[in-house]
């Protein structure tokens, strides 16, 4: 059986480097893994300072800045997904150097592993979110159950951005520095730090179809419970994700020969 | 040629292999997949067979190609042309390291190699044990990989990718690391896989190392097949030995010297070898018989003692008489050379002539009579107290 053109051995693989990815990311300094979670804390408290204390940003209906704070984190937290993933998927290729000159394997499997690092920041997110709301006295949602749902569609589309940004920058390394710059440009054109009702009315239908903001919005449905879980948005871009997936898996098979003379 | 191929565990026919001449400006052309100007053809329809239970040699200057072959025969490097067939699971030697940097430590090093090579995790504990004795790095192999020296590093390696018995090996170089202590126990390892019946490719510019474990060799010359057939052969137009003999040399093996010889075990065995001395002087002769035995060295079995056989220019006959010829069946290289005075200065005695197997030239002797697995049985003797 095989999947996109995976063996069941390619995604042991998959998993195998991910571990080891894993560890590389946090090698060598003397904290270790405690900085996959005082990273995505540090960077929380430093947004809730500017946005809800210096800049007094309020919800519509909510007036205390705790309030807010839960909101911003709701979208924020799955964004340092979107940034961790993309980050190691357009490095996975040069970095991964010695085994792409020395190994025999697929290595679209690579950038796959690479994206799937953004589940730590996810990861460290939701519980901290979930913490934080039973402390504060709310409970089970039914909305959570969606949860799985949303993390796979927002692993499908990383995956297809993923795919083709390892390939990319393989060839083009600026593209390895500019990125950066354009995930700063997404993250502030997408509603995640102000609600979609501060933009003018004729962008917001055209935000709607953001699929960043798909997702950001659909995390905040899902874990504040407030509104309704956008599951047709979801399924239509987990549908387009799959078939952009499978797009740069095609073009990433058809320049992967020449890694070895680029790298 | 399909005949051939039933034997052989790894097959290579007509692999081209190029790469892309690019700058970094250019790099996005690739990827657009529009035509490249300039290639690179790094291996140009290479064609080999690596026969069950042996290990063929590739010899090389640096850039013919050799790591590039080697890392097609992986798989590794994708093909322009041909095809690659491989007949069994493949350990590769080569470039070793690549385990994500050197801040993981060399336990954590076996352990991602184990893991990305899919070992079967109730073999890991014993797996590392070896390793671990093997490398000689003891509770080193707690220690991050940046603080070992470059041979403990190589050693970590070398152990790692020779854990785990594959039925192919594609050997690059790596037989030159560490002390020679350690490269005594590499090759140890290497002949005891070659016994076990496994098959590989030792790729190298270290001759020596191609004589004493492979038969059968290819020279490799701007990704070309230059030469091929009995390593002895293809050294010695890799090294291009019969060059470097003085043309103006005193005395020289005639051109009749045969080339191969027979003989009968226990009969007396006797040859002559012409030679030509050209003017006066001294000219000495000897000769020794041995026997490669496959993976370890060649072996001297006799040596003769040096003889004064001309003092003036003539033709002469070296006659070589051996009573009852001691050596069991099997094929031997005979050995033959000629040399001057020893020098009153200290200085090394001239050189004339020589017919050995380090130049590729020497006679074989073939021996006619029952195999023994050595030469002479000695006597043992065990004492219980």
């Amino acid at each position: 059986m095989s999947i996109m053109g995976f063996e069941r051995a390619d995604f042991r693989f998959m998993l195998n480097l991910w571990r080891m990815s894993l560890a590389d990311r946090y090698l060598g300094s003397a904290l270790g893994g405690a900085w996959a979670v005082l990273n995505p804390l540090l960077m929380f408290a430093l947004f809730t300072f500017v946005f809800g204390f210096v800049f007094q940003a309020r919800l519509p209906g909510a007036d205390s800045t705790m309030a807010y704070s839960i909101w911003l984190i709701c979208g924020y937290g799955p964004w340092l997904a979107n940034t961790e993933a993309l980050t190691a998927a357009s490095n996975s290729i040069i970095g991964n150097a010695g085994l792409v000159k020395n190994m025999s394997f697929k290595t679209e499997v690579l950038p796959i592993a690479a994206t799937l690092l953004g589940l730590i920041p996810l990861a460290v997110s939701i519980i901290f979110l979930l913490g934080v709301q039973l402390l504060s006295g709310s409970g089970w949602k039914w909305s959570l159950a969606w949860l799985p749902f949303v993390v796979f569609v927002q692993f499908t589309f990383l995956a297809a951005f993923g795919v083709m940004i390892a390939a990319i920058t393989t060839f083009v390394r600026d593209f390895g520095i500019v990125l950066p710059n354009l995930l700063m440009i997404a993250l502030f054109s997408t509603p995640i730090f102000y609600p979609i009702e501060a933009i003018p009315s004729v962008a917001q239908g055209v935000m709607a179809l953001n699929p960043i903001y798909i997702i950001a919005n659909s995390y905040r449905a899902v874990l504040l419970g407030d509104q309704f879980v956008p599951l047709v948005n979801l399924l239509v871009l987990e549908f387009l994700s799959l078939g952009l997936l499978a797009f740069s898996l095609s073009v990433f098979r058809r320049v992967k020969g020449y890694f070895p003379a680029v790298i | 040629m399909s005949g051939k191929a039933v034997n052989s565990v790894l097959v290579c026919e007509n692999a081209c292999v190029r790469f892309p001449l690019v700058s970094s400006y250019s790099r996005w052309r690739l990827f657009r997949g529009r035509e490249v100007d300039e290639w690179h053809e790094a291996l140009n329809s290479v064609s080999l067979s690596v026969p069950h239970g042996s290990i063929v040699g590739v010899i090389g200057r640096n850039g013919a190609g050799k790591s590039t072959l080697l890392r097609t025969l992986a798989g590794v490097y994708p093909l322009a042309g041909g095809r690659v067939v491989r007949l069994g699971p493949v350990s590769a030697l080569f470039e070793l390291g690549g385990m994500g940097g050197l801040l993981i430590t060399g336990r954590q090093y076996i352990l991602r190699w184990l893991r990305l090579n899919e070992v079967s995790r109730r073999e890991w504990k014993s797996l590392i044990e070896e390793i671990r004795e093997f490398s000689e790095l003891g509770d080193r192999l707690n220690d991050r990989l940046y603080t070992y020296s470059a041979g403990m590093a190589a050693r970590l390696y070398f152990s790692t990718a020779t854990s785990v018995g594959h039925e192919i090996y594609l050997i690059d170089e790596v037989l030159a690391v560490g002390d020679e202590h350690f490269q005594a126990k590499c090759w140890k390892r290497v002949r005891e896989r070659l016994a076990k019946g496994v098959s590989g490719v030792l790729v190298t510019h270290d001759w020596s190392a191609i004589l004493r474990l492979c038969e059968q060799s290819f020279e490799l010359d701007n990704g070309r097949i230059v030469a091929s057939g009995d390593s002895e052969e293809v050294i010695c137009g890799y090294l291009k030995l019969s060059d470097k003999m003085d043309p103006n040399r005193l005395a020289c093996f005639s051109s009749q010297c045969p080339a191969s010889m027979c003989a009968t075990t226990g009969e007396d065995w006797i040859c002559e070898i012409p030679v030509d001395v050209t003017d006066q002087g001294p000219v000495f002769f000897t000769y020794s018989i041995e026997k490669l035995a496959l993976g370890q060295d060649w072996q001297i079995l006799f040596i003769g003692t040096r003889t004064l056989i001309a003092s003036d220019a003539g033709k002469y006959l070296a006659r070589i008489k051996v009573p009852e010829l001691p050596l069991p069946g099997g094929e031997y290289r005979l050995n033959l050379f000629l040399s001057g005075a020893k020098p009153a200065d200290g200085s090394p005695r001239p050189a004339f002539d020589s017919r050995s197997w380090t130049t590729g030239n020497s006679l074989k002797l073939y021996v006619d009579g029952p195999k023994k697995p050595s030469l002479v049985t000695m006597p043992l003797m065990v004492e219980y107290t």
